[in-house]
């Protein structure tokens, strides 16, 4: 709680001192910033639903509500120092990730315009993953109070370069961007990460296609210890059977498809993803969703449905006496589908309310994703999660 | 003075039709030394939304905004990219928080618009139609 009322003085000094500068009469620099004060409400006691895979906690077992799920506070620096060369750093605090609130700098790089048609980024930019998610952090833009995470569950910059080029195509207007760089995170790393997206936008419709590569690290103590021990048993088949369930080094693959329509009143969103992690323990997920919004005013309501399906691994089975690895891969099915509401309120020019109640139903046998596991817990179960947020950008 | 809640809901209604007849329509336009002579909608809205940056005649595109909350903004918006000055909002921090463009450059008033495209050619502004004068051209009309 004291927390949040620091967050808030933050922000109010922030917004001022944006205000200060602005009278400056200085455009070359610009701050700006984004945030949310967000409760989570889960009715699994005995896992966390957390906001980031790599995280152990959210709201669950840790806490029946907790504001870790959705709270941050970010704060942007923007340079135009030329007019085709500008500057980017973001700072943002939040539990996600690094499990704690400690600001990590989320942006930072810069950008050459070369024409019309071709620009290119150099530094730290958001890993560019799905149609919605390079903004997946900043609630304000979305009508939900969270994106659907068993889409949207990764939270990672990317340090590298792309490159972005437009054509004109009629009343369309088509993106190529291409990109190389890596992911260094608390627990996972990508090296050698490349892709290629194409965006087509033609008046309310916008399409989106996604291709991305890499080499993938899922690095924790358990995965050490456990593949360190099983990859050194003298159990021949045993100890190969772990090699291939290794996640710590992985050529992964990631693809994506998603369409939005937008005429004003109302809207359509929709994604699917597959992510390819096979035959680690990580596997292989394929997840998506559809969203429907309508808009009355300064209300949104919407209804999203969103499932993920995880496999792909081998299960060792009898193979494995001792069980641990049986355990692990077991526990990384997080198959699930979810429906969920939401009502967005914007109470003022730059302020949203959010209210989200969504039910989550594990799959047979299905650990869900879920973080934190206490003893009683049970896979396959059903939950409900409910959520009041305020976003705010100045 | 309470009037009834019909008598309330006719004049209401009364009102919001009035307005809308004087209303002026928003138009858009370019210095009247532009060589460009005509925009489509799309071109209009990529241009407002950061979507694209050219002009047809090969040019920078440089959009004038204007303020918040002012009509001829919110009407703008409405009419040539269907959203309202929240949507608009939601999409620029959208664009600005993951460092791909920023807003455009805003002015206050249609003759601060006017001022801003006789310095610039390639500058793409709006106002209502009652102040479209001989320094301004309008390039479309939604």
């Amino acid at each position: 709680m004291h927390q949040k009322k620091r967050w808030v003085a933050l922000a109010i000094s922030l917004a001022l001192a944006q205000t200060a500068w602005a009278q400056d009469g200085d455009d070359r620099f610009k701050l700006s910033g984004f945030g949310t004060i967000g409760a989570a409400h889960s009715s699994e006691d005995k896992a966390d639903v957390t906001p980031d895979f790599q995280s152990n906690e959210g709201v669950g077992a840790s806490s029946s509500t907790s504001g870790k799920l959705d709270s941050r506070l970010a704060v942007q620096l923007n340079a135009q120092f030329t007019d085709n060369f500008s500057g980017v750093l973001q700072a943002v605090s939040e539990y996600a990730v690094t499990e704690s609130y400690k600001p990590e700098i989320s942006l930072a790089h810069v950008k050459y315009r070369f024409s019309s048609k071709f620009s290119a980024r150099l530094g730290r930019i958001t890993a560019p993953l799905y149609m919605l998610s390079e903004y997946q952090r900043v609630g304000y833009a979305m009508p939900w109070a969270r994106p659907p995470q068993e889409v949207y569950n990764y939270l990672l910059p990317m340090d590298g370069v792309e490159g972005v080029y437009n054509i004109n195509a009629g009343d369309a207007v088509i993106g190529i961007q291409g990109f190389y760089g890596r992911i260094d995170s608390e627990k996972a790393d990508v090296d050698a990460m490349r892709g290629i997206a194409v965006q087509v936008d033609h008046g309310s419709s916008s399409f989106r296609v996604s291709h991305i590569r890499g080499q993938v690290h899922y690095v924790t103590d358990n995965i050490n210890t456990l593949f360190d021990t099983y990859r050194n048993l003298p159990i021949p088949a045993l100890a190969e059977m772990a090699a291939r369930l290794d996640p710590r080094d992985v050529d992964g693959s990631f693809s994506g498809i998603g369409y939005s329509y937008d005429p004003g009143n109302w809207f359509l969103r929709t994604e699917a993803i597959q992510a390819d992690y096979s035959p680690s323990i990580s596997g292989k997920t394929t997840s998506g969703y559809a969203s429907v919004g309508f808009r009355h005013g300064s209300l949104t309501q919407s209804l999203t449905v969103a499932h993920v399906d995880s496999g792909g691994r081998e299960l060792p089975g009898a193979l494995d006496p001792f069980g641990l690895l049986n355990g692990a891969v077991l526990s990384n099915n997080s198959s699930r589908h979810s429906i969920g509401a939401a009502l967005r309120w914007d109470v003022h020019d730059s302020i949203a309310i959010k209210l989200q109640a969504s039910h989550i139903k594990n799959h047979a046998g299905s650990f869900g994703g879920l973080g934190n596991q206490q003893p009683g817990f049970l896979p396959g179960r059903g939950y409900n999660l409910l959520s009041a947020s305020v976003d705010f950008v100045f | 003075m309470k009037l009834p809640f019909n008598r309330r809901l006719a004049l209401l209604t009364a009102l919001a039709f009035s307005s809308s007849m004087v209303q002026a329509g928003v138009v858009v336009v370019m210095s009247s030394k532009s060589d460009v002579s005509t925009l489509s909608k799309a071109q209009v809205s990529q241009i407002f939304l950061a979507k694209t940056d050219a002009l047809p005649n090969g040019r920078v595109a440089k959009p004038v905004d204007q303020a918040d909350g002012s009509a001829v903004r919110n009407e703008f918006y409405d009419k040539v990219a269907d959203k309202n000055a929240a949507q608009m909002k939601a999409y620029w921090s959208q664009l600005t928080f993951t460092g791909k463009a920023q807003p455009p450059r805003k002015v206050s008033g249609d003759a601060a618009v006017k001022a801003a495209l006789a310095e610039n050619p390639a500058a793409v502004g709006y106002i209502s139609d009652a102040a479209v004068d001989g320094s301004v051209k309008v390039v479309f009309k939604p």
